[in-house]
């Protein structure tokens, strides 16, 4: 009776030492088969990624040179009695948004709530209304120049979610998002700081962060202007 | 002989049982690294992604600018063609800025109150918002040229009607906003199913009507320095 007890006990255990094994073998199999792999491919984006950063750094300066030279070469071919043309036209680069500028002003941080709690994710992280309205608050309160992780803010500029990202002046981004506006900062804080698009930020634990700073850079839109001015006719 | 026994199922009982929680933790841990490590694969394309966007972008700009300056290097000698194709730049950066009046086809968006709702600056900017994701080019409400810096201001939140305001000129519904951009593209993305115009006609309750014109006329912004603002911003 007693021996019979004890075999059954054990054969139970070895069962369960079997299942047990088994499991893990597998666990271990499943972790080792997707771990190089995803590894790889992590190291390979993190390249890639590199790649492009510095791929832009350069089409940046481009930019800057052809500028630069456009700007020489006009000068050298024109007569200094034309140099009220020249200042017209940085002028008028300069209110377009053309070119960086300078100034004191806010910086404010958004980003998505750190933790989620009950309710809908929807009232967790940031969407592009939210972005739309702070820009508003700061417009209202007389911001000059306003940048979102340093694309520039122009007449045609969107702000739209698309999928994870937003999209602004066709160019896509994703939290956390830094909003630089130059105006005057005191104005500008107090704006920010009381409007309800900031309690809204409160409620639900997202990051809003807003700090007055000075000598704030926005830098210039480096789209194509052929691409947002070419559908209008100009009406003497 | 039955202590000794017992005693040493017990011992195999414990050891199974450090094993099994050991085991399960192992596991959990297996799968936390990896959805860890899906989470920054899916992050890291996502910006791979909008890096490359940017860069396309930026490429586009420095083709711009190539064809600029190669403009002006062809007409080199000419000092009328070069006036004229600078004439053309500064006429094509106050464009954007919003400083000539504009004709070309796009689309009139009329919003009114409903019944119940009335039309609020929030409606408003989603809806500016919305025109400017079609790539519209310029925009007005109500005559008022909308520029980078326009503000939309509601100054009365309980009273109807419900008073706003635009570039500092105040404004009531309905409004009438005007939008140069393609009319087909422009009316179909407002159009779309459960997009705008279904929301605030059947969830907001507004009144709004769509219609697509060959013809529209935007006026400039007023120029005379109370909405264009640039004294605290310096050149770089």
């Amino acid at each position: 009776m007693k021996r019979k007890d004890i075999r059954f006990i054990l054969m139970i255990l070895f069962m369960l030492f079997g299942i047990i094994i088994s499991i893990q073998f597998r666990s271990v199999l499943d972790a080792n088969k997707d771990k190089p792999s995803i590894v790889y491919q992590i190291e390979s984006l993190r390249d890639q990624l590199n790649t492009e950063k510095i791929i832009g750094s350069e089409l940046r300066e481009q930019i800057d040179e052809y500028i630069k030279k456009e700007e020489e070469y006009i000068k050298s071919i024109m007569n200094l009695s034309n140099d009220g043309l020249i200042e017209e036209w940085k002028n008028a680069r300069f209110i377009a948004g053309l070119s960086d500028v300078k100034g004191n002003g806010v910086v404010i941080k958004i980003n998505d709530a750190a933790n989620f709690e009950e309710g809908s994710i929807d009232n967790y992280v940031v969407h592009d209304r939210d972005l739309v309205m702070v820009l508003n608050e700061l417009k209202k309160a007389g911001a000059q120049a306003i940048s979102i992780n340093n694309e520039r803010i122009l007449s045609t500029t969107e702000i739209i979610c698309a999928g994870p990202t937003v999209r602004i002046n066709k160019n896509r981004y994703a939290v956390p998002f830094e909003i630089k506006a130059i105006g005057n900062p005191k104005k500008l804080y107090e704006a920010i700081v009381n409007s309800p698009i900031a309690m809204g930020f409160k409620d639900y634990g997202k990051v809003f962060e807003v700090r007055e700073a000075k000598n704030i850079v926005i830098p210039k839109f480096s789209g194509d202007i052929n691409n947002l001015v070419k559908g209008l006719e100009v009406v003497e | 002989m039955s202590i000794s026994r017992n005693l040493s199922i017990t011992l195999i009982c414990l050891i199974l049982g450090i094993m099994l929680s050991w085991q399960y933790k192992s596991i959990h841990n297996n799968k936390k690294v990896a959805s860890n490590q899906t989470g920054t694969l899916y992050t890291l394309q996502e910006e791979l992604l909008s890096e490359k966007t940017k860069n396309e972008n930026l490429r586009a700009r420095n083709q711009e600018l190539e064809q600029q300056v190669s403009k002006y290097i062809n007409a080199e000698g000419n000092n009328k063609k070069i006036e004229e194709s600078l004439r053309e730049e500064i006429l094509r950066c106050r464009t954007l800025a919003g400083l000539n009046d504009v004709v070309g086809p796009g689309v009139e968006v009329i919003i009114d109150d409903g019944e119940y709702n009335s039309v609020t600056d929030n409606y408003l900017l989603v809806l500016i918002n919305e025109i400017r994701a079609s790539e519209a080019q310029a925009i007005s409400m109500n005559g008022e040229r909308i520029v980078a810096m326009s503000e939309i201001k509601m100054t009365n939140d309980k009273i109807s009607p419900r008073i706003i305001v635009v570039n500092g000129r105040q404004m009531q519904a309905p409004f009438v906003i005007k939008a140069i951009a393609d009319p087909d593209k422009l009316n179909n993305s407002l159009n779309m199913l459960e997009g705008i115009v279904d929301r605030f006609r059947d969830f907001y309750g507004l009144e709004i009507t769509i219609k697509k014109m060959d013809k529209i006329e935007i006026p400039k912004v007023n120029d005379d320095g109370s909405v264009l603002k640039y004294n605290l911003l310096d050149p770089v």
